[in-house]
């Protein structure tokens, strides 16, 4: 009995139309994509059923080249199934500058020139806690001040072994363009906290400088280790 | 006059080479995805590169649904007509057509290459090509947001893009002609039913019902996504690398003096790929790290016209030497515009 031959862009957009839905169920699409852009996953979907139901009136393609486009054509798919329920962590933050959003101040003392005199205990009773958004898109607000903060942990900065770091990162489109903000702190030294665990982190923020540029600092910081609050959690879609 | 036939569009062949390099390039994801699975590089690796398909595919797919209607919509006369006879007019003009067709970077490469099947002069298309993702409205207001309602800045990228579109638009038509330049078509050889330039049209026949012709451009649409979407991906997959293992401080280093740091913002633009949409965000992180606004500009007004996956991109259209030409023409007029706009600010 002869096999009926099956078109190579049809699978192709098949299997496109069914990973789609797949990203949507359950807003899968937000570990890549802003929530606003889910509207784009909505178009490609709509689009490959349409080529899909077009190509099934087609004459079926086949051979070594349409193979390879095809695999090629899906191979996204298999990568987007290796990353899981994952977000970008401290592996990302080691490629990228953290963002303070604040103005460059020639006047702040370097990091490593901290003075012991200039920290102090945090005062219990003026605590917020606050969200790292919120903490660097109203610096001023905050600076000097006792706060309580919530992210990502990273044991080490790239090139700076004393400093640890409190992170998130802002999405504007999509996980590609993540930038990482978040607050450093000195490594500590007795705590059982690994790359990426999920902490909450309370001291007074200051702003120092690291290499040239702003970054905000928390002296003296009572850590805790926490559950991470969501799956797409790491992301602050701005 | 008979009606025009319906035929399937062709699918182009891929040349030897590049059979094995496609077959290379397989065979290295998968082998890079059976080994380092765990890791989190390779983690990051693939939420970065599924986060650029993701971003770029329905760009890509509502390009070539686009390019499939204005091949079968749009005749050869009627493209022509909204063109100025003049060349240089006429270049002038496909540099702001991004108005009226806001594509972004990833959608443009399929509807330039059904402008150029149905015969759009080769410097127009190269300016529309160039400049459509900047004039492009959304992109106009993305930086506006980026930059906090900087209208100068907003203007200024789109003034250095358009300028740039025209200048290499006229050269093109100076130096190539459409032969030198562009592929050839397949379906010109095989398909038979006009649609990349062959003896009959679609749209100004009127012979056919508009079901027929709506099949025909889903059918075109499907056909140019499979023959192009591989070149998105293997740029995304490049891009992706380069995002998860190159750390972007390394560039912050090295852009000490204004005409580095534009190089170097250049040399970003190109390896990061990003969206012309988002990039502007991007550009103005810059900002508080004491990167000029030439250098910001120069990755803001580059980025759209050229980067990895466009390159590759370019491969579905152009010959190699027209690529080499665009890419070696879009960076030095990018770098030479900048250059300029510092000296300007110095003044």
């Amino acid at each position: 009995m002869a096999v009926k031959r099956i078109s190579g862009p049809l699978v192709a957009l098949a299997v496109w139309f069914i990973a789609l839905a797949w990203l949507l169920r359950e807003d899968r699409y937000q570990l890549f994509l802003a929530p606003e852009f889910g509207f784009l996953i909505y178009i490609s979907l709509v689009v490959c059923a349409v080529f899909c139901i077009s190509l099934l009136a087609e004459p079926p393609v086949s051979g070594k080249d349409q193979l390879i486009k095809g695999m090629i054509l899906i191979l996204p798919i298999v990568f987007m199934g290796a990353a899981g329920d994952n977000t970008l962590g401290s592996f990302a933050l080691s490629k990228r500058p953290v963002a303070t959003m604040v103005q460059k101040n020639s006047d702040t003392p370097l990091v490593q020139d901290l003075d012991a005199k200039t920290l102090s205990e945090p005062g219990k009773d003026d605590i917020q806690e606050i969200s790292i958004a919120r903490l660097v898109r109203n610096w001023d607000q905050y600076n000097g001040r006792h706060i309580r903060v919530e992210g990502l942990f990273s044991k080490t900065i790239e090139g700076h072994d004393h400093l640890a770091a409190v992170f998130r990162y802002f999405i504007t489109c999509c996980v590609a363009d993540a930038m990482p903000v978040g607050v450093f702190l000195a490594s500590p030294e007795d705590m059982d906290l690994a790359d990426n665990d999920w902490v909450r982190i309370t001291g007074r923020v200051i702003m120092k400088q690291l290499d040239g540029y702003d970054i905000i600092f928390m002296e003296t910081p009572e850590i805790e280790k926490t559950d991470q609050p969501a799956k797409s959690a790491a992301y602050i879609y701005d | 006059m008979a009606a025009d036939p319906v035929l399937p569009p062709v699918r182009s062949k891929i040349s030897e080479t590049g059979r094995y390099l496609q077959m290379f390039f397989l065979a290295a994801a998968i082998l890079m995805a059976a080994f380092h699975a765990r890791s989190e590089a390779f983690i990051t690796f693939s939420i970065i590169f599924s986060a650029i398909v993701l971003e770029a595919f329905p760009f890509m797919l509502l390009g070539t649904l686009l390019g499939g209607f204005v091949e079968v919509f749009l005749s050869r006369d009627q493209l022509l007509r909204i063109l100025p006879k003049e060349k240089k007019q006429a270049v002038a003009v496909a540099a702001f057509l991004g108005i009226i067709f806001p594509v972004c970077e990833c959608a443009i490469v399929p509807v330039v290459r059904k402008f150029i099947q149905k015969g759009m002069p080769l410097g127009s298309a190269v300016a529309f090509l160039l400049g459509g993702p900047i004039v492009n409205p959304l992109v106009f207001s993305s930086t506006l947001v980026a930059y906090s309602f900087a209208w100068d800045v907003a203007f200024l990228r789109v003034f250095a893009g358009v300028v740039i579109a025209m200048g290499i638009g006229l050269l093109t038509d100076a130096c190539f002609s459409r032969k030198q330049a562009l592929l050839p078509f397949p379906e010109q050889t095989a398909c038979g039913c006009g649609h990349a330039g062959c003896t009959h049209t679609h749209g100004s026949s009127g012979s056919r019902s508009v079901a027929t012709k709506i099949k025909a451009a889903l059918s075109h649409g499907a056909a140019d996504f499979y023959d192009i979407g591989r070149f998105l991906i293997i740029g995304a997959f490049i891009a992706a690398a380069l995002q998860t293992l190159v750390p972007r401080q390394a560039f912050m280093a090295v852009a000490q003096g204004p005409f580095i740091a534009i190089t170097a913002m250049m040399v970003l633009a190109v390896a990061l790929n990003l969206c012309s949409e988002a990039d502007a965000f991007i550009a103005a992180s810059f900002q508080p790290m004491g990167m000029p606004l030439s250098a910001q500009m120069a990755f803001m007004v580059l980025g759209p016209m050229l980067d990895i996956k466009l390159i590759l991109m370019y491969l579905a259209v152009f010959t190699r030497r027209m690529i080499f030409f665009l890419a070696f023409q879009v960076c030095l007029s990018v770098f030479l515009a900048m250059a300029f706009l510092e000296m300007a600010q110095w003044l």
